[in-house]
């Protein structure tokens, strides 16, 4: 299953049930997906519930943030996690 | 495996049992393993929740055997380690139990909690609760599936003719099964082909790679292709299609080396086999010993004046000679494309240039064979003197930021060439700076010793500079055993280059979707379960494209390369798993955007009868299916099925995850590839 697989339902219903960050993490565009271009289909959503869907519900974009990680990038998830740790406790106050 | 059996939905009372790994104290010593357990217990539909020290060790996997049947567990949930490890040793205990192995669902809270989180027992333990609470509102809602079963074509694709491609090659063909064997250069044998002796018997390098070489062409069942890209590769384990570009040779199979064209063309190269020390002709033959035994045009060099076409006595030159295009179905790959030679780039500290007399191992390798450009003696380019002196400087292109891996083929090939220098020239002073030497085979420690009694000084210093001083070349070090700094003015250096990464790896990775680790080699699926497979099933790696290794060492993984391969083609069939697209005509409109999204062009469109009209109606092709999800997402009408990954499972996922303190989680949607 690719993030491809991801739908705009997925995302609305963790921030509806008042998730404090989403994350969505795939393979590095262009040729890294191995669904071909799954990761990329799930960026163009993305783009869409970050402009349009998330502001409508009143919903800050920056709480869902997407990352393109290979399955060798472990410090670079390590990073993304620790950023976004700090984010939350953020976000929270 | 078990009847899938499908109860009606909703009328089925759902039993889970949850057991809660130990992992020795790979997860127990963060997380709190029995509160874990005892938490379980209490979820919804869970009848049975227990720990165990191993849950994969047979105790453990008897124990699950005889819940399913002691308390007609219908669902299975296992926390322990990756999926990718051992989910599928617990999906064949739940179908040895009789249970249809999709409603089995594994939690990883090793990788994903315990390892992650050592510091916070507290926080893995509620994490660990959470995952678990997660994955038994998932599979309450899973249903049984069936694996696909599709058909293999017993014809394996090695790509690349180095000795580890040749060795794959030959072996699978062994067992009777056909190959078809790939090169991109005109000749066989790959890098092998420049080498002069090979460690560690100073055997000749023909030795072993002619041998190859010839039971490969004249092998009926291996149909070799020179000069041949793979342009393209497409389809899934046992059912690949490869799509190759054969490059037109302009001289003919009969070719029997007799030199005439070679006679009238009037372009001259730089010679790529002898490391540019000497030039051929644009049309030549690449040495003595080259297999196929044909003259090859160098294209871009040709001027196309045609001189060689009137000169050949048989007629066998067409420059206009078309390239062609072959598909061909095959089961099985073994990438076996080899690595690069470092060369140092402008400005390096070991003043190397291609000019001067520093020089890359490979290139004094071609300066010591019989058939070299020096016949054999160590010539300096600047003034074309014989070297009284020479210094080896080991870990140039490894070991450094760049290239943080050891190449572990360039100790002893400074080994060899220090050991033929000395017994070829006595008098020759021969040192070597080296960081540490590494050698980790039984006769390597010899050579150590029969270099350092031949005479060869071994320094432990990493050189700071190598620069051109009047008529010598002056290394600069740091003795780390003396303490102080070091000058020593020689006739000659010579670098010991790692291996990097070959050009093609970026090509044959895109189109096979085989990762890479960090330093750009081909990734294993696993290094010590499968360490000659890759992550994508049919495709397996030999020699050095997955890191640095010597001809022996290549050598042998190809051999189990090549066993992988006869795994797969030995089978009439295999089964691929069930998680795949499945889509409800009835619900679809025809919109048809999944066939349009679909990354593998696995949906097609269905004429179908509805209310006495012919409307187009979408379906996926199971075979092709890999099971992305992504039509699912952008099908609007709720028509398409991911097995495996229902809209209802993932959402109930995300519920159960956010059911305590929401604001405080991060939630991540990640690639389960």
């Amino acid at each position: 299953m690719c993030t491809g697989r991801i739908s705009e339902e997925m995302i609305t219903r963790a921030f509806d049930k008042g998730a404090g960050l989403v994350f969505v993490g795939g393979c590095h565009p262009p040729g890294d997906c191995h669904y071909i271009n799954g990761n990329i289909q799930c960026q163009e959503m993305l783009e869409k519930i970050k402009k349009k869907v998330l502001p409508e519900k009143g919903i800050d974009p920056e709480r869902l943030r997407l990352e393109w990680i290979s399955s060798a990038e472990g410090s670079v998830f390590q990073k993304v996690m620790k950023e976004m740790a700090e984010q939350l406790e953020r976000v929270k106050t | 495996m078990a009847e899938a059996e499908e109860p009606e939905q909703g009328t089925e009372e759902i039993r889970i049992g949850v057991y809660t790994c130990h992992c020795g104290l790979n997860i127990a010593q963060t997380v709190d393993c029995k509160s874990v357990a005892e938490y379980a217990a209490g979820l919804p539909n869970v009848v049975v929740s227990r720990e165990n020290m191993y849950s994969c060790a047979d105790p453990g996997q008897i124990q699950i055997k005889d819940d399913i049947e002691e308390f007609g567990l219908n669902r299975v949930v296992v926390a322990a380690c990756s999926v990718k490890m051992h989910g599928p040793t617990f999906m064949t205990v739940c179908e040895e139990a009789g249970l249809n192995p999709y409603l089995f669902q594994m939690v990883n809270i090793r990788e994903h909690c315990s390892w992650v989180h050592m510091q916070d027992k507290a926080g893995a333990t509620a994490k660990a609760k959470d995952q678990i609470k997660m994955a038994v509102a998932s599979v309450a809602l899973a249903r049984p599936l069936q694996d696909r079963v599709v058909p293999v074509t017993s014809r394996a694709l090695v790509i690349g003719s180095g000795v580890a491609g040749l060795q794959a090659a030959l072996d699978i063909s062994r067992s009777g099964y056909p190959v078809s064997l790939v090169e991109k250069l005109p000749h066989l044998g790959g890098r092998g082909n420049q080498l002069n002796r090979i460690f560690d018997r100073l055997e000749r390098i023909s030795c072993v790679l002619t041998p190859l070489i010839m039971m490969a062409l004249n092998n009926p069942l291996i149909t070799v292709y020179t000069n041949t890209d793979v342009e393209d590769i497409s389809g899934y384990v046992g059912n690949f299609k490869a799509r190759l570009k054969i490059n037109a040779h302009p001289v003919g199979d009969e070719c029997d080396a007799c030199g005439k064209c070679a006679e009238v063309c009037p372009v001259e190269v730089l010679d790529p086999f002898q490391m540019r020390f000497t030039s051929c002709k644009a049309i030549s033959l690449p040495h003595d010993e080259a297999l196929p035994h044909r003259y090859t045009i160098d294209r871009e060099a040709c001027n196309g004046c045609g001189a060689c076409v009137t000169a050949c006595p048989r007629e066998l030159i067409d420059l206009e000679a078309p390239d062609s295009t072959e598909e061909i179905d095959v089961g099985a790959i073994v990438l076996a494309i080899g690595s690069k030679v470092y060369v140092p780039g402008e400005g390096n500290k070991w003043g190397y240039d291609g000019a001067g007399d520093v020089f890359t191992a490979l290139e004094v390798e071609r300066m010591l064979a019989g058939n070299g450009p020096t016949g054999g003696r160590a010539v300096r380019r600047s003034d074309g003197r014989e070297a009284r002196s020479v210094a080896f400087i080991q870990c140039v292109g490894s070991r450094d930021e760049e290239h943080p891996w050891c190449s572990r083929t360039c100790c002893m090939t400074t080994l060899k060439e220090a050991v033929t220098l000395k017994v070829r020239f006595p008098q020759m002073r021969v040192s070597v700076y080296h960081d540490d030497i590494r050698l980790y085979k039984k006769e390597h420690e010899d050579f150590y010793r029969k270099a350092r009694d031949l005479g060869v000084s071994f320094m432990r210093s990493k050189p700071s500079g190598v620069t051109a001083e009047g008529d010598s070349m002056v290394v600069r070090a740091h003795d780390e055993l003396l303490g102080e700094e070091t000058t020593q003015a020689v006739d000659m250096v010579v670098l010991a280059t790692g291996m990097e990464r070959p050009d093609d790896a970026q090509k044959f990775g895109d189109m096979l979707k085989v990762p890479a680790s960090a330093d750009g080699f081909f990734m294993e699926a696993h290094p010590k379960l499968r360490p000659l497979e890759t992550a994508i099933d049919g495709v397996m790696l030999a020699g050095s494209c997955q890191f640095p290794k010597d001809i022996g060492d290549s050598l042998l993984q190809a051999s189990g390369a090549a066993a992988k391969c006869l795994g797969l083609l030995t089978k009439p069939r295999i089964t691929l798993d069930a998680i795949i697209s499945r889509i409800d005509q009835s619900k679809c409109n025809g919109c048809l955007v999944c066939v349009k999204k679909c990354p593998f062009s696995a949906v097609v469109t269905d004429e179908v009868e509805v209310d006495g009209k012919m409307k187009k109606r979408a379906r996926v092709i199971e075979a092709s299916c890999k099971g992305c999800g992504v039509c699912v997402a952008r099908c609007k009408q709720g028509a398409i099925e991911a097995q495996g990954f229902t809209d209802e499972q993932i959402l109930a996922q995300i519920d159960a995850a956010l059911e305590e303190d929401p604001g405080g989680k991060i939630l991540a949607l990640v690639c389960h590839w």
